[in-house]
């Protein structure tokens, strides 16, 4: 049987999924752009369209609304959790802010509501903040989730389908005084648990738990007496560090580092065979790129390998289509011992495996962050 | 119309019945073919042949649904067109691209694993599919069953051209991977 024949099989599959893949009319909802200047640790914007929607009417105030970025800044700069948001992959932005009074106030006491917005590639986002005493109510949608942070319990809700996107996701909290309302327009769930890390970051009882793979190694590159650092050196973003003592003297022996969630990967092998366990990391840098970093203990000397390839070799990557870092992803799979890389081509993404560590060069590790 | 009452004119043996049908299903059984075909006028004998077809077996079939069912009937129709199409070298759209995926998943490095029995085959398919959530399962079914391309999905579901690449890519190596569980592959 050939692939043509298992394409025409195809044709026998149960009838509620050929229903539910039905293709529909959709389009991805446009935000209405205002051009802005956006300051480099930027957070605010709002959407116009449906932003306004979320204001609460608490005051008999005369409202008045503003978009200058550069004024708002300097009223609350470093102090709204929007801020810690990154913007430089989003496609469009927006901000809104809602006071009462006929001229910007140079505090924030008559501050109303303000609203971030953003449109990426494959989802959009919203956050409402609400002040002095306004506040946003969950309706009636289904919650999902409750997560903590420190003090602050946060519910995660999936709200109602928009005929741009299948599913909706928000989350209502109070955090220092301000009432905060967080939408994803995704069909990735995981989008809010995303943004929700990038603008609380992760408390340190969370962080030290939030690496994923395997925990709790009797020894690390054959050093049972070793512990553990966790520290984010930007919200949502953890750097874990192994450590071991020599002569008086801490030096770090292994890192990994990833955004919490979902969260960088160590499995300690030995890939070897030389009867001291490899440290094997799955990490995630700040762009999203993926790469396996091996540790390994060589007589003595910590050693960091890294995966060697050239991605000009086309027969090692037919068809490769983009080689920028972001695109191509290193993975160790646990279940198989294996390695992958993956990249892309012109109509999918293609993956070699690697069945060892040869293609990895090492070299003195000499800790970096 | 409902489903049931367009049904109900095929019983009756009215007229009406492929008017309806056409109203209700053309644009969507026009879509199935044109991504295999690639051609207009092809796809619109497809489809016509499509309404042909449902008017010769219904009765005494009774379909539970029938966009479902005019979906395969297209679908088959619009393979085997393009089977002709192969053979004398014309023709385009997802179906060579579709096929090598699909040839990659299923292929050993040197050719002599075999599927050997369809019918356990559309079974294990099935529960693949069953087992999959519901977002992969759409994807996989709009990438092979209804032969959108890439670009369609990425627009229908909101996702980015690389995000459905590498899941489409992970969908094929976990589905490889149920066969030779199931020990379809051998």
């Amino acid at each position: 049987m050939n692939e043509k024949r298992i394409l025409e099989l195809f044709n026998n599959i149960n009838e509620e999924y050929i229903e539910e893949a039905r293709p529909q009319n959709r389009k991805k909802r446009k935000l209405n752009v205002y051009p802005i200047a956006i300051a480099a640790c930027l957070c605010l914007l709002a959407i116009g369209g449906f932003g306004l929607s979320y204001f609460m009417q608490s005051s008999d105030d005369e409202k008045y609304y503003t978009t200058n970025i550069e004024e708002i800044l300097s009223v609350y700069e470093g102090k709204l959790l929007a801020e810690n948001i990154s913007y430089d992959s989003a496609n469009d932005t927006q901000i809104l802010l809602c006071y009462t009074g006929d001229d910007l106030p140079l505090s924030s006491d008559r501050w109303q509501t303000l609203s971030v917005s953003a449109s990426y590639e494959d989802y959009d986002m919203t956050l409402n903040c609400a002040f002095n005493g306004e506040t946003f109510t969950a309706s009636d949608e289904k919650v999902i989730d409750t997560i903590q942070y420190g003090d602050t319990t946060i519910q995660i809700y999936q709200g109602e389908t928009t005929p741009e996107f299948e599913l909706t996701y928000y989350a209502v909290f109070e955090y220092q005084n301000v009432c905060y309302e967080l939408k994803t327009y995704s069909n990735d769930k995981e989008r809010i648990y995303e943004i929700l890390q990038a603008v609380l970051g992760v408390n340190e009882e969370d962080a030290e738990s939030s690496s994923n793979g395997e925990h709790d190694f009797t020894d690390v590159l054959g050093y049972s007496d070793y512990h553990v650092t966790v520290d984010q050196n930007m919200p949502g973003f953890i750097i874990q560090k192994y450590y071991i003592e020599t002569d008086g003297v801490e030096k770090c022996i292994a890192q990994i580092f990833g955004y919490a969630v979902p969260g960088p990967e160590v499995y300690s092998r030995d890939l070897d065979g030389d009867g001291i366990n490899e440290l094997i990391c799955n990490c995630i840098y700040g762009t999203g790129a993926r790469r396996v970093y091996i540790y390994r203990n060589n007589d003595g000397v910590i050693e960091i390998g890294r995966l060697s390839y050239d991605l000009w070799d086309s027969t090692m990557f037919p068809g490769i289509t983009n080689m920028g870092a972001s695109y191509i992803e290193e993975n160790y799979i646990a279940e198989t011992n294996t390695f992958e890389i993956a990249y892309p081509t012109e109509t999918a993404y293609e993956s070699i495996i690697l069945e060892d560590m040869t293609m990895f060069e090492f070299e003195e590790f000499v800790e970096d962050f | 119309m409902e489903d049931k009452d367009i049904i109900g004119l095929f019983w009756k043996r009215s007229e009406d019945a492929i008017h309806e049908t056409a109203k209700k299903y053309g644009k969507y059984c026009h879509l199935i073919a044109y991504n295999i075909l690639y051609n207009e006028q092809d796809s619109e004998e497809c489809v016509n042949d499509t309404y042909f077809n449902a008017w010769e077996n219904i009765p005494p079939h009774n379909p539970d649904k029938l966009s479902s069912y005019l979906g395969k009937i297209t679908r088959n129709l619009a393979l085997n067109r393009w089977d002709y199409y192969n053979a004398a070298k014309r023709g385009n759209g997802q179906i060579p691209i579709v096929l090598e995926e699909l040839r990659n998943c299923i292929s050993s490095s040197d050719n002599t694993e075999q599927i050997v029995d369809e019918l356990h085959f559309t079974n294990i398919l099935n529960h693949f599919l069953a087992s999959l959530p519901k977002q992969k399962r759409i994807i996989f079914i709009r990438r092979y069953w209804y032969m959108s391309s890439i670009k369609e999905i990425c627009t229908d579901l909101g996702m980015s051209e690389g995000k459905v690449k590498m899941l489409l890519m992970r969908l094929r190596n976990d589905f490889r991977a149920y066969l030779e569980k199931e020990g379809v592959l051998i």
